[in-house]
């Protein structure tokens, strides 16, 4: 491959012809004598053999990789439609020989999650495997129902059970319009993290936590943008110089499916009393979540299906907002740094709106807020409206 | 009343009074109202006015609800431009993975952001690691066959684009009038220089002055036909030039440029010995190492450094022959010979070279009977010596006071006008020279 390219490469370069020297004649007729290339070692005969030979070789290896540009460029060109067969007879073909009912695809749990997970679903993912019983951390004992081969097994009802309550919560926050953060910062856990985030209508992190981004978040967050929406989540317009001003937001509630990596997340969320979500094997701390889900967070595949109930969770959360907002019904309150920008702006509005109305009635404009509607109607109704239906004077 | 309305509409109007006065204008639009009515009944189509949209009223918020959100998800990453382009791309690829790609060597060569250009960009401090693995993605979905790439995909590597793509440049191919000139144009520290050669005896103007008139110092001589003089063709063209603009000394390196350039056009075959001759593109770089011909005052500005230092030295070293190199390489071999001398001690100490070199140069012409051993005779083959020229460029050693003669090998000459006038001016030919 490499000796390929190299030939198509530099072959180009062999292939341009020399450059062609004027015909000089003034120059070789310079009293400059131009010397002559001999090597000291090399008898004058031999040399010569030796140049054509050069020059055969040259000229072979000029006309080789001329054939292989061209074979290549006619490669290329064929590919569209030798791609548009493929596709095509892969079309044909799809339908033939046995159909395989149940296939375990990798990506499935992630393009497609399910709601609630079954107890044979959490031992498929291998959820119940915990540590080596020599690094468990005992304050995981309610949630171990033995040890097989020197690792912990977690109890799987109790997964399941934490698991349902965490995607509650999750629901819950999502339906009072707050914001969530969904943390997954191993290797790996990147696809996991940003469909969850995208289902469930939260944020996502899949590096590492700045540390400060809550307990210092007016310095670190402060080029982050915001926006302000209504309860249909539609952008409302006349909030630029809030959005200028404000301070940046703290999630509502974060989820964190590798919390032994991130600690400093977890304690500037204590100390911001935001409530916690995370996967606790037996290894980890569970006094470092608010909401613990027992379960293996080593495997991609369980840590998929956990991260998967609690976005279809606040998926569930999202749809159930947006379709009482529809109806009228919020559940949120204007935090009150939007309400007193609100405030402030109408108030200023309605200000200026009277200056102007004076400055204008000052200058002898038409007072066209002052208009009735009897302003607006002919002579025969307002007469009707002045002496009821048909008692209309008629002598008139 | 001054006087009873006895017409529907003068009731009407007594009654109006009476309700509120009104101004005059509307009066007058209330009558406007009624003429507008004659006008409904035509079969005259138009647009009415949109709905008054309170929300529109300036400065006036009619929210009930309202609250922050994050405009990116990435929005606790601090880096979340970066981020929502990078998860983009990465859909791009799993939906358009599959597309047929063509071979590295076919693709259109591109020259992507740079770290720092895509941190200029964004507005963000990106880590290098990320950027590299979204580069990755960005490359494989480059090669994907130009005629099958879809849209989206063109549009999301255009953010990966720098705004001037130099792979896109093409060389403007130099050609001789008809009068058999060509043109070469230099520039050095602030000096600008035009220069024109025609195949000729070797007669040099610049500024309609000869060289010797034009420059009084002769290392500016030298310096301004270089590319000449290394290639050896000093006596095969006439050069006509113009300077504009710093002193001598970039005046006469500018001309340097300008002629190898010029130089090309006739013989574009002498590029690899101007090169070794360090006239062309990154010579200085090249001398900078260990090879001769070092400026004593060189603004890196000046160095175009079109290529990496590995590929720039790969580059300086084709010894392929053609004939017209030869003499490149015979420079740059007998460079090579002296350098050997020096560094290694190996032939004879510099203290018995150097004055051997020098009483090989004389006034005029040397011959290749009384050349020394170091300067043999291919060196001296074009009818004059380049030894002394050499030694005049090779200013490290030679022109170094301060070191001890002992390190160097023994006694030397170290002012550097004093050789430039005795033995420098010897081997100019003669319509260089006074």
């Amino acid at each position: 491959m490499i000796i390929r390219n190299f030939g198509l490469r530099h072959g180009r370069q062999a292939l341009s012809a020399p450059p062609s020297a004027p015909s000089s004649c003034l120059r070789l007729l310079s009293t400059q004598k131009t010397t002559t290339t001999t090597t000291t070692t090399a008898v004058a005969g031999n040399q010569e053999a030796m140049e054509q030979l050069a020059a055969l070789s040259a000229t072979h290896a000029a006309r080789e990789a001329r054939l292989a540009a061209k074979r290549q460029q006619h490669e290329i060109a064929e590919m569209p439609s030798k791609f548009k067969k493929f596709i095509a007879y892969q079309k044909q073909t799809e339908k033939l020989g046995s159909e395989v009912e149940r296939r375990y695809l990798p990506d499935e749990i992630i393009r497609n999650p399910p709601h609630d997970a079954s107890l044979e679903e959490l031992m498929a993912a291998q959820c119940h495997m915990g540590h080596h019983t020599s690094s468990w951390n005992p304050a995981n004992s309610r949630y171990i129902y033995g040890e097989r081969s020197d690792i912990h097994i977690i109890s799987l009802e109790v997964i399941a059970a934490h698991l349902r309550r965490a995607a509650r919560v999750v629901e819950e926050v999502a339906y009072h319009g707050g914001l969530i953060l969904l943390v997954g910062n191993r290797k790996g856990q990147m696809p996991i993290v940003t469909r969850m985030a995208e289902l469930a209508g939260a944020c996502h992190l899949f590096q590492k936590w700045t540390p400060g981004c809550i307990t210092n978040k007016d310095v670190l967050l402060a080029g982050g943008q915001l926006k302000i929406v209504n309860e249909r989540d539609e952008e409302l317009g006349g909030f630029e110089e809030h959005l200028r001003d404000c301070r940046p937001v703290t999630p509502d509630l974060v989820v964190c499916l590798n919390p032994l990596e991130n600690y400093t997340l977890l304690r500037e969320c204590a100390l911001a009393t935001v409530p916690t979500v995370g996967i606790v094997d037996t290894d980890a701390d569970p006094s470092w979540v608010t909401y613990q889900i027992p379960g293996n967070d080593d495997s991609l595949r369980s840590v998929a299906l956990i991260a998967g109930v609690l976005g279809r969770a606040g998926e569930r959360g999202q749809q159930r907002r947006l379709e009482d907002a529809k109806q009228g019904i919020v559940k949120w309150q204007t935090p009150r740094d939007v309400r007193g920008y609100i405030d402030k702006a109408n108030s200023l509005a309605a200000e200026e709106a009277k200056a102007e109305r004076e400055k204008r009635l000052a200058e002898g404009a038409v007072d066209e807020s002052g208009l009735k509607p009897a302003d607006l109607m002919t002579e025969d109704e307002f007469l009707a409206e002045m002496f009821g239906h048909g008692a209309a004077p008629s002598k008139y | 009343m001054a006087s009873i309305p006895t017409t529907r509409r003068g009731l009407a109007a007594a009654m109006r009074g009476a309700v509120r006065p009104r101004p005059l204008e509307q009066q007058f639009q209330a009558m406007r109202l009624s003429a507008k009515s004659f006008r409904c009944m035509s079969t005259e189509s138009f647009q009415a006015a949109p709905e008054i949209d309170a929300n529109k009223i300036r400065g006036l918020i009619r929210a009930r609800h309202a609250r922050a959100v994050p405009v990116s998800p990435s929005y606790f990453s601090r880096t979340s431009r970066f981020n929502d382009s990078y998860l983009a791309l990465d859909k791009l690829l799993r939906v358009y993975g599959n597309l047929p790609v063509i071979p590295p060597s076919a693709v259109e060569r591109v020259s992507w952001k740079t770290l720092d250009d895509f941190r200029h960009a964004v507005g963000e401090q990106v880590r290098a690691t990320d950027y590299n693995k979204c580069l990755v993605i960005v490359k494989r979905l480059h090669q994907i066959h130009p005629k099958l790439k879809p849209a989206p995909v063109i549009q999301a590597l255009n953010d990966f684009k720098r705004s001037v793509q130099a792979f896109k440049n093409e060389t403007v191919k130099q050609e001789l009038d008809k009068y058999g000139r060509s043109l070469g144009n230099g520039r050095r520290k602030s000096s600008s220089a035009r220069a024109w050669l025609v195949e000729g005896n070797g007669e040099v103007l610049v500024n309609g002055k000869t060289l010797a008139d034009y420059f009084g110092r002769v290392h500016d001589r030298e310096s301004a036909i270089w590319a000449l003089h290394a290639t050896g063709r000093m006596d095969k063209y006439n050069v006509w030039a113009r300077v504009e603009g710093g002193g001598t000394t970039g005046q006469a390196e500018a001309l340097t440029l300008a002629i190898s350039r010029a130089l090309m056009v006739h013989e574009p075959a002498l590029k690899p010995a101007l090169r070794r001759g360090k006239c062309w593109h990154g010579w200085l770089h090249a001398g900078s190492g260990s090879m001769g011909y070092v400026l004593t005052d060189v603004y890196s500005s000046w160095v175009c450094h079109t290529r990496s230092k590995k590929g720039g030295e790969k580059e300086a070293w084709p010894c392929e022959g053609e004939k017209e190199t030869c003499v490149g390489q015979e420079i740059e071999r007998l460079n090579g010979s002296i350098e050997l001398t020096w560094v290694s001690h190996n032939g004879p100490s510099l203290g018995e070279v150097l004055p051997q070199f020098f009483s090989t140069c004389k006034p005029d012409f040397c011959n290749n009977e009384t050349a020394s051993p170091r300067c043999d005779s291919r060196a001296c083959s074009h009818g004059r010596c380049h030894n002394c020229t050499i030694q005049s460029r090779r200013n490290s050693p030679v022109h170094e006071p301060q070191r001890p003669p002992s390190q160097t090998g023994g006694d030397r000459p170290n002012d550097r006008e004093g050789m430039g006038s005795g033995s420098s001016i010897g081997s100019r030919p003669n319509h260089v020279g006074d």
